[in-house]
């Protein structure tokens, strides 16, 4: 096992070869290529699968599918009330995706795509697109309003510079955030597992000392699975809120 | 005379209420716990400077490429600044949005 | 990434000195399969799983709604029935307290008519009885009188041996006062 903790997030190619170029990129199978489509193969399979009409008592996958589904929908409605109904197809699939792509990045060995910066600047960018895009499609220039506080007019000079900023803000806030997590999380993890192999391999009494970094694995990989969940979660809430915004500008739903 | 009891009547009444109850009855986000409280304080505050700073970086570089003028420092430190402020703004909010919710959570107890 | 034709797997990653996380040449194909997978995901949800789970929901929603509400509705001709019952027991307590009234009236009339029938008779005994004692009286007194009228008219015959007609030994007695 390599010492170096960040080399888990290295995107490292599969298959040799690049299989094709875009616009003079190489476009390689990575590791992290491969662990998207499993965690997207696996969403899909269970969310369709799991689920069966006629069933009163649902199964235990079948109930784990239908609160998922719940939990997003009331998730929408709570934050961007009914209208907010439409956007359910993408919130839940912004949910589904950061939440499987963190829990399969949890299997020792495997890679973590949201680990990496430009996985979750672009769900981010893909967000934030959709609130503008959305803005502009209900309120039209109207949507320009959301930069402009009440305020008087000499404050606004200030005011609105500020407002835009923290409007860009959401961007990189929301990248950074799950970026940051699944990186801490997973550095801490590996940290701890090379103190384990090094206490292990340095021999006699130090070997037995292994243990101690051993519960601090479990420790912090039970912290990591609620982190993985609430991180898919912040997500998706925020995601909610900002398409509220977006929908209704100031007004309170 | 052996009649129907009204107390089963009542009690059958009170079961078809508590399934009522249930059935409506929905999930609750989770608790943001305090460490993940105190990273989104941090992530609203540094990605707002983070803005803020390239936002100028961006004007300054703007202006030395397509004017004569030379701004540099001063847009990124105007807009450092901006985003400073920005960042204080976001984090007001969020700690407003966090105080509701837990308002929220108290009302239900 | 760019380079790795060049290079084995292995020497990519030994290569990357910079923080892997921000190592640009890896965007391109980052972003890449990120697009397919959640363009993909997307698709499945939104056209597949989302209105799969959404119908079953719904369904079973209904399902439990109608039970509920058919369950409301036996409760309520229960406590129609029970309602009905008591009502229908407290008719019957009703009209059977009106008949025994009924009987009670009756039979306080009857003894009423017995009593008052016994009490004409014994009445009407008595008064016979006293008809009759009167009677007796009377001809006890009679017998008196003609008892003293025989003996007025011993006493007269005794006294001056002249014997009375019964006529005379009567208006005597009668004058006599008895």
């Amino acid at each position: 096992m390599a010492m170096n903790p960040m080399e888990q997030f290295e995107v490292k190619p599969i298959l040799e070869h690049p299989l094709f170029q875009i616009a003079g990129h190489d476009i390689f199978f990575t590791n992290q290529a491969l662990l998207m489509c499993v965690a997207v193969a696996a969403a899909a399979l269970f969310l369709t699968f799991s689920v069966t009409r006629g069933r009163l008592v649902p199964t235990r996958l079948q109930s784990m599918a239908e609160v998922s589904y719940e939990f997003v929908a009331n998730m929408i409605k709570s934050t961007a009330g009914d209208d907010g109904m439409v956007f359910f197809p993408f919130v839940f699939t912004i949910f589904t995706f950061v939440l499987f792509c963190n829990f399969f990045g949890m299997i020792p060995g495997a890679f973590t795509p949201t680990s990496q910066i430009i996985v979750t600047l672009a769900l981010a960018a893909v967000v934030m697109l959709t609130v503008v895009v959305t803005g502009f499609i209900v309120h039209g220039l109207g949507f320009f309003k959301l930069f402009v506080p009440k305020a008087p007019f000499l404050l606004l000079i200030l005011l609105v510079p500020i407002e835009i900023i923290s409007f860009l803000t959401r961007l990189v806030s929301l990248s950074v955030r799950l970026f940051a997590n699944m990186l801490a999380g997973h550095t801490m993890l590996a940290v701890f597992a090379s103190f384990v192999i090094a206490l292990g391999a340095a021999g006699g009494i130090l070997s037995l000392l292994s243990i101690t970094p051993m519960f601090m694995i479990v420790f912090i990989g039970a912290l990591e699975m609620l982190v993985a969940f609430l991180q898919a979660y912040v997500f998706a809430i925020l995601t909610c809120i900002y398409l509220n915004e977006a929908l209704h500008l100031h007004e309170h739903h | 005379m052996p009649s129907p009891e009204p107390d089963d009547l009542k009690r059958l009444a009170e079961r078809i209420d508590e399934a009522e109850r249930k059935h409506a009855q929905r999930k609750k986000p989770p608790p943001p716990t305090s460490l993940g409280i105190a990273f989104r304080f941090a992530t609203e505050m540094v990605s707002a400077l983070l803005v803020g700073g390239g936002l100028g970086w961006g004007i300054d570089w703007a202006f030395d490429h397509w004017s004569h003028l030379q701004t540099r420092p001063w847009g990124m430190v105007v807009m450092f600044v901006l985003g400073a402020a920005a960042g204080i703004r976001n984090v007001m909010a969020a700690a407003k949005e966090l105080n509701a919710e837990m308002a929220a959570k108290d009302l239900e107890k | 990434m760019q380079t790795a034709p060049a290079t084995t797997t292995g020497t990519v990653a030994q290569q990357s000195n910079a923080f892997p996380p921000f190592d640009t040449a890896t965007f391109p194909t980052q972003l890449f399969w990120l697009a397919i997978t959640f363009a993909v995901l997307f698709v499945v949800l939104w056209r597949v799983a989302g209105p799969r789970i959404g119908g079953v929901i719904g369904e079973r929603k209904a399902q439990i709604a109608d039970e509920l509400e058919a369950a409301e509705k036996h409760r309520k001709s229960a406590e129609a029935a029970e309602a009905a019952h008591q009502s229908a027991l407290a008719a019957a307590r009703a009209r059977a307290k009106k008949a025994a009234d009924e009987n009670r009236r009756q039979v306080t009339a009857e003894i009423e008519n017995a009593k008052a029938a016994t009490e004409a008779a014994a009445q009407d005994a008595a008064a016979k009885a006293e008809a009759r004692i009167a009677a007796m009286r009377q001809e006890a007194a009679q017998h008196v009188t003609i008892a003293a009228q025989d003996v007025a008219a011993a006493i007269v015959a005794r006294l001056i041996g002249d014997t009375i007609s019964p006529q005379e030994a009567e208006a005597a007695v009668k004058a006599s006062g008895t």
